[in-house]
């Protein structure tokens, strides 16, 4: 690539520098000075420590030296909304040094359709975007003449995109940009993470040799604090909360300090918004809730009062983990276990932004057994040791929605296009076959089905002069305006908004929860009591009420699950609380606390030591219920538990209801069923022999692979669950997932999208790879098996957690038969 | 424990008239020998592909053979459609007004359609469409009538019940007839193969059809 700038402009960046009084930091001057060279690659530094300008200050510089040219010049792909503004702030600090003259647009799901043409006609030299809306951009007709002279990407917090199906389509779309243009040079930023490699290369494509790395040698320091109840008696056990022990909290954080109080999910966080405002009624003004389905315009407030003081606490989820540049806040309040020591990482740093400062996090609870997590973790994070991010591979569904935005906007050329996607990481194993199935798929509507006369999607468009090349477009406006309605990747339920009948929006709710309310019902959302007067046209109209209720909605999201690396600590951690009965004095807060519960396990089971496996039974009320403890996290839990669910039912035929937590599982009968059977037939319990056939057929008997495919089936253009409202027969075209997935089983049994849902199930759910290994190592584990008269400390959550799934391999007339005994009617 | 038997059919009677609700997705009245079905939805998979989803149209074979078979099984003075034969104007083709016509041939003045929402606009040759049907003490209509008569029984369709079974253990979820004794409606289950449903409410009286043989009282 011809060098344009010389050592003389790169003084200029110095100068930018030295105007606002900050010393160039080492990692930002090895990150514009490899862009000057022409280089690409990724930016691994803590949150927090201008990872922005070092990216950015090359390409500024570029297009500065440049002068620019029509089209969008340089792309900024963050994974949030929230994070747009405040980019844009940043660069238009740095443009008014460099030239003024210099545009800066953003592009989301917020922007209004009239900014959004105007971008079309005259983009804008830089234009700042989520994964989503860059798909979108790409879906336009011009999409080719807007990226025409487009030099650089930027992405930021790509740790947050890689490890989901948004990471799978940004790199496509990635790999559609690059292969339009070669000379792109491509940056992404992220946290530190255990595979920075693999990040980079996913972003650059397989065949970008040596991505360059830069890391900076910042050390972040974090101090976790426990807060542990008073009395251990009332320790909360599982359930949702812990807000029992509000007070403790109350006790540990300042009114007066900026404060960001972090939960898991929604719902936890309304709740804990309720309780926090109750029990202080002089700071009502000063708590704030935040989180994603709020309204924007609420959002944004809330996010302004905390950078002007005017909110001291934010309850928020998620959705304030990254960006939003609020000044460092005080305090830090993790309430329920992050699961994972990058999130908690990520979290704490939101406090304390100077180098060499100290994050301080406060942690509260929400079950007992959650401090051996914290006390695992804090071990690690002293280590320096953090999680490694996985891929998802081979997501067709993506694909095939990647594929259908390209017909949608300039067209495609299958042959260039199947090599472009396969020098993407997370498509480099697409076999041939599998890419021609996706063509028949979007053009015939399938490969082993008869032809369908009226199906129509892509069609191809021969070329005029060379009669044998042609591209794949979409033609009929209609399909290409539900495509655009639908394109993305994250998957929810639909939603209804939630408008006060005087019409001020609120957020949005999921339809399951407002088709459950009746006229006059009170439930608690947006930090508000509020009545229920009507729903129409998906517009849920309410007002406020002063009636109580303790009905708030929960919504469904992603689940956090403890990380591999954590869970192998945190078997250490419970082996290592055997002996802590003699040793008192040496042991943290969080162990410490734990002992009488851990002294309760001994006397009702057992506390598991390295080398054993814990199984319990108990018996209550005609069920009987085997308990076991592999400690292996969530997902592999339910695997294990699956597998041996089936094997079980292989000895004795039964119907099993399983459930499972990041300690353990188990599975429970109606009948009076003879789990020490497991004793005698151990190792066929433990055997990985036909474990991918026994899982399999696990999978089947399960509804798991029915989720899932709900899931694919929206991505990949299946169910539109969004519809443009003009449309009005979009009600002829609902139909659940589950009948597609029974006819498609039916009839074409190779169908791709089976296949994933089977692949997701097995890969990433159930996560057959770490089954594996976690079956090997308790086949050499003593199996300890405790019939207990009480259930054991460990048993209860799982005991008190809801039904999740079910095994049987009995007929649906012996089920039918239990069921009508013991019923509940819905 | 007492066991459930297989039973294929079970009986509901009307003040002094018996109806028959079958596991076949039927209700025969034996007096009159009138046979109902209901919600059909022919085409909707040539609907979805339309729509750029590719749908197989094989259900739509199917369900014309099912009803063929009942015919020659209950050999009916009058089969009674209880409207949504079809599913949309717009996937009505050819082949498939081929199909439906042949049928209605074969059973020459046998079939009746009781024309429902979907069925708006699809004119097919030989098929007499009718708003509602009165017979003994029951009306036959598409959707439920609203209005209550303390007498007569409405027989309808177009609401595709369906309930789920759940304890603790397990959940499956079944087609079913349904009776609302409140407004004096009984419900038909969609008769279609691609037909999906909604939840009855509770009050309902219901009988969930468990296999193509065996239909079970809930209640």
């Amino acid at each position: 690539m011809k060098k344009i700038i010389g050592k003389d402009s790169e003084n200029h960046i110095r100068k930018f520098f030295k105007k606002n009084n900050w010393h160039p930091l080492e990692f930002q001057i090895e990150a514009w000075e490899s862009y000057l060279k022409g280089e690409s690659g990724i930016i691994q530094v803590p949150t927090g420590y201008g990872k922005t300008y070092a990216a950015l200050m090359g390409p500024l510089l570029k297009l500065k030296e440049l002068k620019y040219s029509k089209g969008i010049n340089i792309l900024l792909v963050t994974p949030l909304k929230a994070l747009s503004r405040d980019l844009k702030k940043s660069i238009l600090d740095a443009i008014q040094f460099f030239d003024p003259n210099i545009t800066v647009g953003i592009r989301n799901g917020d922007t209004s359709n009239y900014i959004k043409k105007k971008q079309t006609i005259k983009p804008p030299n830089i234009l700042i975007t989520t994964p989503e809306s860059l798909t979108l951009l790409i879906a336009n007709k011009e999409s080719n003449k807007l990226f025409r002279n487009l030099f650089s990407i930027i992405i930021d917090e790509w740790h947050e995109l890689m490890g989901c199906k948004r990471g799978n389509q940004c790199e496509l779309a990635l790999s559609w940009l690059r292969g339009n243009n070669k000379n792109i040079q491509i940056w992404g930023m992220s946290a530190t993470i255990g595979n920075i490699e693999e990040a980079a290369s996913s972003i650059l494509g397989l065949s970008f040799k040596k991505p360059k790395i830069i890391k900076s040698n910042i050390v972040k320091n974090i101090e976790i604090k426990s807060i542990i109840p008073n009395n251990i008696g009332t320790f909360p056990w599982s359930g949702h909360l812990g807000i029992k022990s509000h007070k403790s909290l109350l006790k540990e954080i300042d009114k007066d300090k900026s404060t960001l109080i972090f939960t898991n999910t929604r719902n936890q966080s309304e709740r804990w918004f309720q309780c926090l405002r109750y029990f202080n009624p002089d700071m009502e003004q000063n708590i704030a809730l935040h989180h994603g389905s709020l309204d924007k315009e609420a959002r944004k407030y809330v996010e302004e009062g905390v950078k002007e003081g005017s909110i001291k606490w934010v309850v928020c989820t998620s959705s304030l983990d990254l960006g939003v540049d609020f000044q460092p806040v005080d305090q830090i309040v993790q309430i329920g276990s992050a699961k994972n020591i990058g999130r908690l990482i990520q979290r704490a740093g939101r406090s304390a932004h100077k180098p060499g400062g100290i994050s301080k996090i406060l942690f509260m609870p929400t079950n007992a057994l959650e401090l051996l997590e914290i006390s695992a973790m804090r071990k690690l994070i002293n280590k320096g040791i953090t999680e490694k991010i996985n891929i998802p591979e081979l997501s067709y569904d993506v694909l095939l929605q990647h594929l259908v935005t390209l017909a949608c906007g300039p067209g495609f050329d299958p042959r260039i296009e199947k090599e472009r996607i396969k020098n993407c990481l997370s498509f480099r194993n697409l076999k041939d076959e599998d890419w021609q199935w996706c063509l028949d798929f979007l053009e015939y509507g399938g490969r082993c089905l008869k032809a369908y006369p009226k199906y129509k999607k892509i069609e191809k468009i021969y070329d005029s002069i060379n009669k044998k090349d042609f591209t794949y477009t979409v033609r009929d406006k209609t399909l290409i305006r539900i495509h655009k309605y639908n394109i993305g990747t994250i998957t929810s339920d639909k939603s209804v908004i939630v408008k006060y009948i005087k019409g001020k929006s609120l957020g949005s709710l999921e339809e399951n929860f407002a088709s459950k309310l009746k006229i006059g019902d009170t439930f608690f959302f947006a930090g508000k009591m509020l009545e229920f007067i009507k729903i129409r046209d998906m517009i849920l109209y309410v007002k406020n009420s002063s009636q109580k209720s303790s009905m708030i909605p929960a919504w469904i999201g992603g689940q956090m699950v403890i990380s591999d690396l954590l869970s192998k600590n945190i078997r250490k951690e419970i082996s290592l609380t055997n002996n802590l009965f003699d040793y008192k004095e040496f042991i943290n807060e969080e162990l410490k606390s734990l002992l009488p519960i851990l002294g309760k396990q001994k006397e009702i089971s057992n506390i598991p030591k390295e080398n054993q496996l814990l199984t319990e039974i108990y018996s209550f009320n005609g069920f009987k219920t085997l308990f076991v403890f592999p400690l292996e996290g969530k997902f592999v839990n339910e695997g294990i538990a699956f597998l041996w669910a089936l094997r079980f039912v292989n000895l004795n035929k039964t119907t099993f209801s399983i459930t499972a937590n990041d300690f353990g599982f188990s599975l429970t009968s109606t009948e009076n069923y003879d789990f020490s059977v497991l004793n005698n037939y151990l190792s066929y319990f433990m055997s990985i022999k036909n474990l991918e056939k026994d899982l399999e057929s696990a999978i089947n008997f399960s509804e798991l692979t029915k989720n899932k495919f709900k899931n694919i089936a929206q991505i990949s253009g299946l169910i539109n669950n969004n519809n443009p409202s003009k449309l009005k027969t979009s009600n002829q075209l609902s139909i659940s997932s589950n009948l597609l997935f029974e006819v498609f089983n039916k009839y074409e049994n190779n169908h791709l999208l089976l296949k994933q849902s089977y692949e997701e199930v097995k890969k990433q759910q159930l996560e057959i790879d770490r089954i594996n290994s976690s079956l090997q190592r308790m086949s050499k584990l003593d199996l300890i098996l405790n019939k207990t008269e009480y259930p054991s400390p460990f048993a209860f959550p799982l005991l008190v957690e809801r039904l999740n799934n079910t095994l049987s391999n009995e007929t649906i007339e012996e089920r039918v038969n239990k069921l009508i005994k013991s019923y509940e009617k819905y | 424990m007492k066991n459930i038997k297989t039973c294929p059919s079970t009986n509901f009677s009307w003040k002094g008239t018996k109806i028959e609700l079958y596991a076949s997705q039927v209700l025969f009245i034996p007096l009159t020998r009138e046979l109902l079905i209901s919600d059909v939805h022919i085409g909707k998979a040539e609907y979805f592909q339309l729509n750029g989803i590719p749908l197989t149209n094989n259900e739509d074979e199917n369900n014309i053979n099912r009803i063929y078979k009942l015919i020659n099984q209950f050999k009916p003075r009058k089969l009674v459609i209880l409207g949504d034969l079809f599913h949309s104007r717009f996937s009505l083709n050819k082949n498939l007004i081929y199909k439906v016509e042949r049928l209605f041939k074969n059973f020459k003045n046998k079939i009746e359609l009781i024309e429902g929402n979907h069925d708006k606009g699809c004119k097919i040759n030989g098929i007499s469409y009718l708003k509602e049907k009165k017979s003994l003490n029951l009306i036959f209509t598409h959707e439920p009538i609203k209005k209550k008569d303390n007498n007569k029984l409405n027989i309808c369709g177009h609401y595709h019940p369906k309930l789920i079974l759940k304890n603790n253990q397990d959940k499956l979820s079944f087609k079913c007839f349904a009776f609302d004794s409140i407004n004096n409606n009984l419900y038909l289950p969609s008769f279609g193969d691609l037909t999906g449903g909604f939840l009855c409410k509770k009050h309902f009286k219901k009988w969930a059809i468990i296999s193509e043989n065996n239909i079970v009282e809930i209640s």
